[in-house]
């Protein structure tokens, strides 16, 4: 089925997918995590959430929840989040590495990394917390060889994107702080970093 | 009541799993045989909702340590206890069940189901996500109150065809790299995926090709969001086949009916 700029697909025979030819935005979130919650009221309906483009609905009974999906649609409106305040100590693995690639200081990068608000994009198990990007200036590559577990509360950026390891796992991100304390999020909040 | 005296691989409790807490990041989790875990819960005497105890391959001893109960086996069968039917325990009793020559889960249920903190809906162990963990040696689980009548079960399939919806179809062999999160599959010819895809949703039974064409079968515990390709998603009620499948073991996806 599709709509207007969107898509709805199966994904086997439990889930539905809600496509939207859209980059990921604030706003574009907003209204993922919006129709999700609305997907959740639908009965039938065991789980939804977005990703960075779209909505994941699960369900037994796809024909009938995929019909219901343009009223969803017209409805629903998007809230805004709640916005946190996270105090980050700017001491990570990878900072000094982050540093020199980037031309830059510590101290720079610091008050550059913390001056942004960042939006909760996604969650993914086991605790990653998926924050919208870094300024173009502030992307750094990847690791090639990805560490076998990052501690939790470490604050990374991988490419542009920017994340927060909420549980110990694997990784290839580099880490440029670690978070003491990490409030409960969903996607659709903001986030500013507090450097302490 | 019921101790752990030596857990097999992966012991831990598990229903049907945790539906509503994805948008807080958590994952399905959940029995890896689903099926079977409902199949034993009815002959042990428990509602199919209820929670067991899940066990991979090696050895798992248990004792029985109060009376007033009864108990089942089922899943992937193993030598030392009677399989699919109702055991009445009695304390003392001591069941060591050797690992499976075919298959890789299987599950010890007891009347009423097992007790176990409710987190987020459900009483499944998610360890990488901080909820329970794997069972120890003297762990020690009494029972729900999820009675039902003992009933006698007839086994689920243990193996068969893998319908896949989305295009991923042949023979394949189970690779070495198999736990609740995902099975990697080999000898097939897929052509490589990409790596560098938004992050979107996953759930259980989505296949991820990564670039070495080597697809992997999401299972129980595996990643909720991911930017790989998806070459197809298994049919709910296979997965479980899947999952049984050892590693060497041959296995035949078939493109599911629409």
């Amino acid at each position: 089925m599709t709509g207007s700029g969107f898509t709805v697909e199966m994904l086997g025979d439990r889930a539905l997918l809600v496509r939207f030819h859209a980059e990921p935005s604030s706003q574009l979130t907003a209204l993922l995590t919006a129709l999700a919650r609305a997907a959740t009221r639908i009965e039938g309906v065991l789980d939804a959430c977005p990703g960075l483009t779209s909505v994941l609905i699960e369900t037994p009974h796809l024909d009938r929840v995929e019909a219901a999906v343009p009223g969803m649609m017209a409805d629903v409106e998007p809230a805004e989040g709640t916005l946190h305040r996270v105090e980050l100590t700017y001491d990570g693995e990878d900072l000094e590495w982050v540093c020199n690639y980037l031309g830059t200081d510590p101290q720079t990068l610091i008050t550059r990394h913390s001056a942004a608000t960042y939006d909760v994009r996604l969650l993914g198990s086991p605790g990653f917390v998926y924050l919208s990007d870094v300024a173009e200036d502030l992307a750094v590559p990847r690791m090639d060889e990805p560490r076998r577990s990052v501690a939790a509360g470490s604050v990374a950026i991988g490419g542009r994107q920017t994340g927060i390891y909420g549980r110990p796992r694997p990784g290839g991100w580099r880490i440029i702080g670690k978070a003491a304390e990490l409030p409960t999020m969903v996607p659709g909040d903001r986030v500013r970093f507090a450097p302490r | 009541m019921i101790r752990i005296v030596g857990p097999a691989i992966a012991t831990s409790i598990q229903d049907q799993g945790r539906y509503g807490s994805r948008m807080q990041g958590f994952g399905r989790s959940g029995a890896m045989d689903t099926a079977s875990l409902r199949a034993t819960n009815r002959a042990a005497g428990a509602a199919a909702g209820a929670a067991g105890i899940e066990f991979g391959p090696g050895l798992l001893v248990v004792e029985i340590t109060a009376p007033g109960g009864t108990i089942a086996f089922g899943g992937a069968f193993r030598s030392g206890a009677p399989w699919w039917q109702t055991i009445e325990a009695e304390p003392g009793d001591r069941f060591e069940l050797g690992s499976p020559a075919e298959g890789m889960w299987s599950y010890l249920a007891l009347g009423g189901g097992v007790d176990a903190p409710i987190v987020m809906g459900s009483r499944s162990a998610s360890v990488r996500e901080g909820i329970g963990s794997w069972l120890a040696p003297g762990a020690v689980l009494g029972a729900g109150h999820d009675h039902v009548e003992p009933q006698p079960v007839v086994a689920p399939p243990m193996s068969g065809d893998v319908r896949v919806y989305g295009g991923l179809s042949g023979e394949f062999t189970v690779g070495n790299r198999v736990d609740r999160m995902g099975y990697q599959l080999e000898g097939g010819s897929v052509a490589g995926g990409r790596a560098d895809l938004l992050s979107e949703p996953l759930v259980p039974g989505c296949i991820q090709v990564p670039p070495d064409g080597r697809p992997i079968v999401l299972m129980a515990e595996g990643p909720t969001v991911g930017g790989y390709t998806v070459g197809g998603v298994v049919h709910s009620e296979d997965l479980r086949l899947v999952a049984q499948g050892q590693p060497g073991n041959r296995i035949r996806l078939v493109a599911a009916g629409s």
